[in-house]
């Protein structure tokens, strides 16, 4: 435990911006919620809260908090092209733990920016869409920014621990052109979707604990197998 | 010049800091040529400072690497202070300090955030320490490490190695960058740090004169494989250089040679000492002069070693020999 809790401390120092302090890394990750409920507060002092200010204020804070969480990730893998790399080399962690604890840096940091996220909608952002129950839309709408940012980690992880950079970036491109082109192909399959979607909007409606239920757990498998994919490649990586 | 035997001392066992048998890695490069750290056997014990020295690429990093667990060995078996480096990763890592040829920390932070990172990687880290370091070595606190010239980065890195009490110290090159004052300075320090029987000390260097002032031990590396390990005096004994005019060499006395090198003035050799005799007897009938008076015959320093056994055929075959 006390290796992951170095591992979790390193990883966000590292993620700091330049910092080397762990606070340093939580300001930059929930910085776009707050400085949404900052410029909200300005909107509605200035007299420009109409919906449409609104409506591009969300959409700013939601494409940062997700931009903020995929470049902190790429950071922490850039680092192993650099000699700063060495630092894993000595270090008094094994590697295992330093994968494990990267994955824990990685959910910890996202669980605080989309609290904050919650928080802003709450607050500031109105809300994700009308006519729901403010809670439950909140929730939901975090919980598909977790999921999404999580999932992301997940798939890209082992390819950075894998390959370099460059090379990583560009598998994952062509995995999301392959996930795109397998919503095509499902695409033309005659199912209804019409009818699947309104079972999705049903479930999701419904009782809230069984969508975050739900979530969490895909959330934990795909990241518990992504976790056992990275620790072998690391175990067997060499650090010049 | 084989690896040193288990020693004792006054029928005592010794106990070892550092022990390597048979270590062995292959390079094998896309172009099809490749490195080979071959069978490297070594052992330093507690308390000493070993030096670790060889040509470019003969293998002293890759050597470093593998003690550190950095890269994978092929072969071999290594003990850090009596213990599994592999099986004991955290444990041993957490009584060891290491510097490289190249800062370790992201250049992005500044020389504050270095106690932040590293202060919790060491039960045993002594901030008062640091900070003395960092006042001797004149470092600022609040400079990005990028802006730092190499030698206050490798200052850095031995304010860092030197401040959590550490049993070993690995050093890769740690007088590279460093100004003539900054190496005696960094020389008296290891020597202080070892003078409690309880610390080593492992460099790796070019500069020889830096090991003839404080290595106890030597290991000379060559072409990957160890051309000799053990203490320093007995290596600087072994050897004799022998200097002669251009004719002097007879071809019966090639194979008692473990360096050459040839000029139109004529020529410079390293012979060991027990065959030095040998070697004498072997020359050309002497037809103006006895073979001893022939030669200029002088005891080998570090620098002559090096120079004429690197690329030398005798010295691979020495290499081969002790591969066999």
């Amino acid at each position: 435990m006390k290796a992951i809790a170095k591992q979790i401390r390193l990883d966000m120092q590292r993620c700091s911006g330049g910092a080397g302090g762990c606070w340093s890394c939580m300001l930059l990750f929930i910085a776009a919620p707050l400085a949404g409920i900052i410029l909200k507060g300005v909107l509605v002092v200035t007299g420009h809260n109409q919906d449409g200010n609104l409506d591009l204020v969300n959409g700013m804070v939601t494409g940062s908090c997700v931009a903020t969480a995929a470049v902190a990730q790429i950071q922490l893998f850039i680092d192993f092209y650099s000699p700063a790399a060495r630092l894993n080399g000595i270090v008094s962690i094994s590697r295992g733990h330093q994968v494990l604890g990267r994955y824990s840096a990685i959910v910890l940091m996202v669980l605080a920016q989309c609290c904050c996220f919650a928080i802003y909608f709450r607050i500031a952002g109105g809300l994700p869409w009308k006519g729901s129950d403010p809670w439950q839309a909140v929730t939901l709408f975090t919980l598909a920014i977790f999921m999404f940012e999580m999932l992301l980690f997940a798939l890209a992880a082992p390819l950075f621990y894998w390959l370099d950079p460059v090379k990583a970036l560009r598998a994952l491109l062509v995995l999301f052109a392959f996930i795109a082109l397998i919503g095509i192909v499902l695409a033309w399959l005659p199912l209804d979707w019409g009818a699947l979607m309104t079972k999705l909007g049903r479930f999701l409606i419904g009782d809230l604990w069984k969508p975050v239920a739900l979530s969490l757990a895909i959330v934990l498998l795909a990241n518990l197998v992504s976790g056992a994919v990275s620790s072998r490649v690391y175990a067997r990586r060499e650090i010049d | 010049m084989c690896a040193s035997p288990s020693m004792t001392i006054s029928g005592e066992d010794v106990d070892y800091a550092l022990r390597v048998s048979d270590l062995g890695k292959s390079y094998v490069k896309a172009d099809g040529t490749g490195f080979r750290l071959h069978r490297v056997t070594m052992d330093l014990p507690m308390g000493y400072i070993m030096g670790l020295i060889g040509p470019n690429g003969a293998g002293k990093s890759t050597l470093i690497r593998l003690l550190l667990n950095m890269i994978r060995r092929d072969s071999g078996e290594i003990s850090i202070l009596n213990r599994d480096p592999l099986s004991q990763e955290e444990e041993v890592k957490a009584d060891l300090g290491v510097v490289f040829d190249s800062i370790y920390f992201l250049e992005a932070w500044k020389v504050k955030a270095a106690e932040s990172v590293m202060a919790p990687m060491y039960p045993s880290w002594n901030s008062d320490r640091y900070q003395g370091y960092l006042r001797r070595f004149g470092l600022q606190e609040n400079r990005r490490i990028g802006k730092l010239s190499r030698g206050m980065q490798m200052k850095l890195m031995l304010a860092v190695a030197l401040s959590h009490d550490a049993r070993l110290l690995i050093l890769d090159e740690p007088t590279s960058g460093l100004d003539v004052l900054a190496r005696d300075e960094l020389m008296d320090i290891l020597l202080d740090y070892i003078g409690d029987g309880r610390h080593s000390v492992l460099f790796s260097t070019h500069i020889t004169t830096d090991l003839e002032r404080v290595a106890d031990f030597v290991t000379y590396i060559n072409r990957g494989s160890v051309f000799y390990t053990g203490p320093k005096d007995e290596l600087m004994e072994a050897f004799q250089v022998v200097r002669g005019g251009p004719d002097d060499l007879a071809r019966a006395q090639i194979p008692h040679l473990m360096g050459l090198q040839r000029s139109a003035t004529g020529f410079e050799a390293l012979v060991s000492t027990e065959h030095l005799e040998d070697f004498l007897a072997s020359a050309s009938p002497a037809d103006v002069e006895p073979s001893e008076e022939r030669y200029l015959v002088e005891r080998a320093d570090f620098d002559n070693i090096i120079r004429l056994t690197t690329g030398s055929r005798a010295a691979a075959n020495k290499s081969k020999e002790m591969e066999a």
